[in-house]
């Protein structure tokens, strides 16, 4: 009945008619849906039309790590352009060996053409300090020598406690110079601003924030010989420690390493299958009958492309068309014919494959899982020995306000004082510059500086800049006037006072032994930590921990510091070499996640929230729950209590009171699950009378590294997660370390930071600094009261002030809305008692100077709100409210965030069709760095590379701390084992190194002649699988990969076909005879162990036969011992099933083994040589290879 | 369906030019309820003008998707995102341009033209007591609806089980049942 009132229905008829309304609304958004699908996706596929151009660049597109490809009609290849002359230009300045005038990179287009030099010409950077602030310009000037408009991409470092504020973009063409001012925007429509400026040909500007210390800037449209300067202003606070003031202004990104899974590759166009297999016989040239129908990079993608079946559509009509014929030609006279076809598939004597279109201009490190964002932090650096082609000058003005300048100094660059203009001269005020105003960009300039007398004053500022809005209220006061008021506080410390009474002590300290720390790096690191173990009480305890690809922990327990153990740890640290991966996190698991009891004491109600299994805690519960073994936190949360201390010891105070069911009692446990049930198991129970008792030493971790990981947030959300009960303090050991990780790792550690340079002549003043922080802090306990007034957002906040544990100012930021007149109170703990200071606050309603206050409080807000996210943010995923929160802050303050990005356009004219030539800004490789430490020795043999990328993804050693993860290792094999098509690398590793240097030299057959001998006498990259080695790439120049590439390769075919190998296989034929010829082997049987054990394991296996029979005299392979340790080598075995018969059989043929997984069928152990023949034989083995060891240490 | 994502991402990234299509099919109807709902004025056309903005954007980063599994609650984010931004965008407009009054009516119902007067209120109700749902109960509802697979796609949404997913269906439907007859005795 329709006049039935909804409420006398029955309860069905309305959820009739509920669902009757519900199915009728979505319906019609379901039909909206519909009928806006045809306009949508012509939308989007319009939209993918005129940025994939083309079905080649269309692929280009759909590889995500190269946003910007769509409108790329040539690739930009930097190549080395001249050699430089060594005896002119060396040229020793101040411990800095540079060359002024040396190699140049120019750009090549895809032909190996010349087509002009670097576009960034200059950065020229102007740092005015005055007082306590700080405040930077800094001009890029970039320029186009080309004849084609190009746009310009460089990734370049900047202060990471700077907020970026401004930036302007001033265009000049012959005479005519246009100013446009940079508007911040949310970071994805600043791209948009862009992206179709760049389309519509305008002149545009973009700037990238990656990392609070890595910055993007993209220039699009830069026409042929105008000039575009590009200037950047940030503001930050002057760091002042112990009386030395100091500015920072990085001019590198050092390489990162990227740990993670790489999910990109080769996309097998629909319909193909990839195959084991070759696809070229053998290291071939190319045949070229007619000019211009196959250019070398043809040649290059064969090599670097892989095997497929035959597709179905072979030989059908109405297949793919052909884009190229040609011949190739072997080292035997041979040739086979390839045919290159439209949907990036190929043929070469009849064997298929798919080939990867050319990268431009990519970055050495694809994205990966855990940095989802690698390829826009990894600008790759030029070789040593060659210039990026532009250079850096600094000008430093200091104004102290009064106080007399004493020293100044720059420990890593040259400088000149300049002489100041007519009526500024004063003791308070200086202008430092470079002593050179073409300097090299590869090393943090750093400037330090004391003042006779008094330091800078201590202070109140405050800015507001509007008049407000006055409100009236009742009562006795007048009114009030509501304004957007900022303040900042700085207050000086107290003095430090020693405090003898110092409790005992676990010292961890945690060493980087990667590949960026090869060479000078370590070096340092090593004296460094052995100072600090030199400096230790004999009543501390302490471990060590060094960390690359894998953790190594010294020994299972913190020792004390006696002579002996000192002696050990010396040994250890003596034993580390720089090589292979940074795989930080799993450092920071093994030193902080073995944390002791939490520092809070639990009650009963913290539980409902349980910590993790095997997370050490101290819980305080009634001595009834205690007996019965029985802990309830609630009716549905009850966990059982596994105790062997039947009865806790009473204290004395309640020695004679009656033990009952309400005491407390306060226990020390672990959480466990058994049986499915959580339980905590008992390690320490007490009475408890009020006094919680806690033993444990203090927990120091120190870090020693340069920094250089891609996934540092995450390592930052990771300290802040764990280092509950652990002080966490960091070494940056370099030139040019990541100080935003570094200065975070402290922050977060609740520690303190040291920056020891390569240049710093003894590590005593350091290590001297670092003892006496952890003797004493400055100030602990810190604490703050505001009266009078009100202050809102105060940062840091109350509760998160950190402890002092240098003489530095205290700064406080925070907003006022109510002007007026009060007092902030600090109080803390000296090592000589409570401390406390006060400061009259007048906070003003109109106080229009100090604008940059407002903007370091925004900074600062932006640092707080995104502090408990790190770990999203790392991954991509922040949550939509903080993200927004930060997009308001940027938008409100004008400053740059993870989620604001400044762009400007030039919209007057357009100077290009909208398809600019891409031209990725090359990096000078940091100073002291060693280049092989991070891709590869550029003299090793190309098989070398492909066995060192092995050990970075390797299952652990024996006595080594962590187990690397099944999908780790099952990558890590599937590449080298050539089984699955190359892609997705185990990545993780220099294997991304490895894989760029690859693209990177891979190309160096079209290089001038000079790029390509440089390129080939330095050959190869360090780590990657060599499978994409032929793609014609980036910026980076060189040749040598051409070689590298082949010899990978050539390592395939003899794996995959056993064709014979020429150079380096004879030998192996040699051996193989020789145990044919004495009738230990048959030739089947060679021929079936070349197939399956990799050629080292080949060797060494027939070695160890040939021993056994008497003639090992004979037979010498010494580049095969370094796979031994201990007379066994580690090996990783494709199996085709890993089920229990097989790995029985295998352990019967005598491995051990380390790890398996069944999933993929890797097995990985160790055996002896001779044990290799029968492993190889054990049926379903597919194959074996080394999995690297690293050498043994010396002595 | 989850497959039937990894499917189409796999076959689209092959090149295949019918798969974008089909992931369109599978999401673009909550998509769009959930534009609708959030976009400024919540009119039809800024519901739209949001569903092809999150498109055109998945199309963008489509080969950034790594877990092909999450791709609709994916969606979701940058449907969220695309929505805040118009908002915002919207906002700052009406107070640059003092135009806070032409922004698209509110959402007028829905419903075919020959529907009677009476259910086109009924319908208006609805849409109204939808708006007072809380977030993930009114996901849910729309889930129910016009998702192929909407106790999957609550689990990876709103991570939540299937027997959560029907227990939120039920308190959603009883609040809708209550707020729409309060709207009516208002």
């Amino acid at each position: 009945m329709n006049d039935e009132r909804p409420d006398e229905r029955s309860g069905n008829d309305r959820d009739h008619e509920l669902e009757n309304l519900l199915q009728a609304w979505h319906r019609e958004v379901d039909d909206r849906a519909r009928e806006a699908r045809r306009r949508i996706l012509s939308s989007v596929s319009d939209e993918a039309d005129v940025l994939h151009q083309g079905s080649l660049l269309r692929r280009l597109l759909m590889n995500r790590y190269l946003p910007y490809a769509a409108l790329i009609v040539l690739t930009a290849i930097l190549a080395v352009h001249a050699i430089p002359d060594l005896t002119r230009s060396a040229v020793a300045q101040d411990r800095i060996v540079q060359l002024p005038e040396g190699g140049r990179l120019d750009a090549f287009d895809a032909d190996g053409l010349e087509i002009g030099p670097c576009s960034l010409r200059h950065t020229d950077v102007d740092i005015t300090v005055s007082g306590h602030f700080v405040r930077a310009d800094v001009d890029q000037v970039f320029t186009n020598t080309y004849d084609v408009p190009i746009e310009a991409v460089y990734v370049f470092p900047l202060s990471h406690r700077g907020a970026v504020d401004r930036m302007t973009m001033t265009v000049r063409s012959g005479d005519e110079i246009r100013i446009i001012e940079g508007e911040i925007e949310e970071r994805d429509r600043a791209r948009r601003i862009y992206e179709e400026a760049r389309l519509a040909g305008h002149v545009a500007s973009l700037l990238e924030q990656e990392r609070p210390n890595i910055f993007t800037q993209s220039v699009a449209n830069i026409e042929p010989g105008a000039e575009i300067t590009i200037s950047i202003s940030y503001v930050e606070t002057l760091e002042e420690i112990d009386g030395t003031y100091r500015i920072v202004f990085p001019t590198v990104v050092g390489p990162r390493y990227i740990p993670g899974y790489a999910d990109e590759g080769i996309e097998l166009p629909v319909g193909c299958v990839a195959r084991r297999g070759i696809v070229l016989r053998g290291p071939a040239d190319l045949v070229i009958d007619e000019p211009g129908t196959a250019g070398a990079n043809d040649l290059a993608l064969i090599e670097g492309s892989t095997p497929i079946d035959r597709p179905a559509w072979a030989g059908e009509e109405g297949g793919p068309e052909v884009l190229k014929r040609f011949k190739v030609s072997y080292a035997d006279g041979s040739r086979e014919r390839v045919a290159l076809f439209e949907n990036n598939t190929g043929v070469v004597g009849g064997r298929w494959f798919c080939w990867q279109p050319p990268l431009p201009g990519e970055p050495f490190a694809s994205d990966t899982d855990q940095v989802p964002d690698a390829s826009r932090i990894t600008p790759m650096p030029v070789r040593p020995g060659t210039r990026t082609g532009h250079d850096l000058s600094i000008s430093v003005e200091i104004e102290t306000g009064g106080a007399p300048i004493a020293t100044v100094e720059a420990p890593l660059h040259e400088i000149v004082e300049v002489a100041p203009e007519a009526g500024r001269g004063s003791k308070g005020r200086k202008v430092i510059e470079l002593a050179s105003r073409r300097e090299i960009p590869n090393r943090d300039f750093i400037l330090e500086w004391t003042l006779g007398g008094e330091g800078i004053r201590e202070s109140v500022l405050t800015h507001s800049k509007n008049p407000g809005t006055a409100y009236t209220i009742d009562g006795p006061e007048e009114g009030f006037t509501v304004v957007d008021g900022h303040i900042a506080v700085i207050l000086n410390p107290p003095d430090r006072v020693e405090d003898s009474a110092v409790p005992a002590r676990e010292l961890v300290f945690v060493l980087d032994t990667s590949g960026s720390m090869r060479g000078f790096p370590i070096e340092k690191a090593k004296a460094v930590m052995t100072r600090a173990i030199d400096a230790m009480r004999a009543e501390d305890t302490f471990n060590l921990i060094t960390f690359a690809g894998d953790t190594h922990i010294l020994w299972d327990e913190p020792r004390p510091a006696t002579e002996e153990n000192r002696r050990i740890a010396s040994d250890f640290i003596e034993s580390r070499r720089g090589g292979g991966g940074t795989e930080m996190m799993k450092a920071i698991d093994a030193a902080l996640t073995r944390t002791p009891t939490e520092d809070r004491t639990l009650e009963v109600v913290d539980l409902v929230n349980l910590p993790a299994d095997g997370r050490e805690v101290r819980v305080r519960l009634p001595f009834g729950a205690y007996s019965e073994r029985e802990l309830e936190v609630n009716p549905d949360v009850r966990f059982g209590i596994e105790t062997t201390i039947a009865i806790p010891a009473r204290p004395e105070s309640m020695a004679g009171g009656l033990i009952h069911a309400e005491l407390p009692v306060e226990i020390d446990g672990r959480w466990s699950t058994r049986e499915g049930r959580r339980v905590l198991v008992v390690e320490n129970a007490r009475f408890f009378d009020g006094e919680s008792v806690r033993d444990d030493p203090m927990r120091i971790v120190v870090f020693m590294t340069d920094g250089y990981v891609g996934n540092d947030q995450a390592i930052l959300a990771s300290i802040r997660r764990n280092a509950a009960t652990t002080r966490v303090f960091s070494f940056g050991i370099g030139n040019s370390v990541n100080r935003y990780l570094l200065d975070g790792m402290a922050e977060a550690g609740r520690g303190a930071v040291e920056y020891v340079t390569l240049v710093d002549r003894s590590a005593d003043e350091a290590v001297a600094r670092f003892a006496r922080r952890i003797q004493t802090p400055v100030l602990i306990d810190i604490s703050m009261e505001v009266d009078g007034v009100v202050l809102h957002d105060v940062l840091p906040s109350a509760d998160h002030l950190p402890d002092l544990y240098d003489e530095k100012p205290i700064i406080i930021l925070a907003r006022y809305q109510v002007p007026g007149t009060g007092s902030i109170t600090l109080n803390g703990r000296t090592g000589d008692g409570p401390w406390s200071r006060t400061i009259d606050l007048d906070l003003r309603a109109e106080a229009p100077d100090n604008d940059v206050i407002a903007t370091l409080w925004a900074r600062e807000k932006v640092d707080d709100v995104l502090a408990p996210h790190l770990a999203e943010l790392q991954a991509g995923a922040v949550d939509v409210a903080v993200r927004e929160e930060v997009i308001a802050l940027g938008m409100e303050y004008s400053i740059m965030t993870p989620f604001t990005s400044f762009v400007a356009v030039e919209k007057t004219r357009v100077v290009s069709d909208g398809r600019p030539l891409l031209v990725r800004v090359p990096i000078e490789l940091p100073d002291g760095t060693d280049w092989a430490g991070f891709f590869g020795d550029p003299n090793a043999d190309p098989v070398d590379v492909r066995l060192e990328s092995l050990t970075l993804g390797r299952p652990p050693q024996a006595g080594l701390e962590t187990l690397g993860e099944p999908a780790d290792l099952e990558m890590a094999q599937e590449g080298a084992l050539g089984l699955a098509p190359p892609p997705p690398p185990a990545s993780g590793s220099r294997l991304n190194f490895g894989r760029s240097t690859d693209l990177a030299y891979g190309v160096a057959a079209p290089m001038p002649k000079n790029a390509a001998t440089r390129g080939r006498s330095a050959g190869g990259g360090r780590g990657g699988r060599g499978s994409r080695g032929g793609a014609p790439a980036v910026i980076g120049g060189g040749g040598g990969g051409a070689d590298a590439g082949r010899s990978r390769s050539s390592e395939r075919w003899f794996a995959d076909e056993s064709v014979a190998p020429t150079a380096e296989g004879a030998v192996v034929g040699d051996t193989g005879e020789e145990a044919a010829e004495v009738g230990l082997l048959s030739e089947s049987e060679i021929g079936r162990l070349v197939r399956i054990l990799d050629r080292p394991l080949f060797r060494l296996a027939l070695r160890a036969l040939l021993v056994e029979n008497g003639r090992g005299d004979d037979v010498t392979l010494v580049a095969e011992e370094r796979h031994l340790e201990n007379g066994l080598v580690q090996i990783a075995i494709r199996v085709g099933s890993a089920d229990p018969d097989t790995i029985r059989a295998l352990e019967a043929a005598g491995l051990r083994i380390i790890a398996r997984n069944t999933t993929t069928g890797v097995v990985v152990g160790t055996s002896t040589p001779r044990a290799l023949i029968e492993i190889a034989n054990v049926p379903g083995v597919v194959r074996v290879i080394p999995t690297g060891i690293e050498p043994a240490p010396e002595g | 369906m989850v497959s039937d994502d990894c499917t189409d991402l796999a076959e689209h990234r092959k090149g295949d030019p019918n798969a974008f299509g089909r992931l369109y099919d599978r999401h673009a109807s909550v998509i769009l309820a959930v534009c609708t709902r959030h976009a400024p004025g919540r009119s039809h056309a800024a519901g739209e003008d949001a569903l092809q903005e999150t498109f055109t954007r998945a199309y963008r980063m489509l080969d950034r998707v790594l877990d092909c599994t999450g791709f609709g609650s994916w969606l979701h984010r940058i449907a969220r995102n695309v929505c805040s931004e118009s908002r915002r965008s919207a906002s700052r407009r009406r107070s640059n341009e003092r135009e806070a009054g032409t922004f698209g009516s509110r959402l007028k119902l829905v419903g075919a033209e020959d529907d009677s007067i009476e259910r086109r209120e009924q319908l208006e109700r609805l849409d109204l007591a939808l708006e007072d749902l809380p977030e993930n109960e009114r996901l849910v509802i729309h889930l129910q609806y016009l998702d192929p697979d909407p106790v999957g796609a609550a689990k990876r949404s709103l991570g939540l089980s299937r027997s959560g997913y029907y227990a939120t269906l039920q308190r959603a439907r009883k609040r809708l049942a209550t707020l729409m007859s309060k709207e009516m005795s208002a």
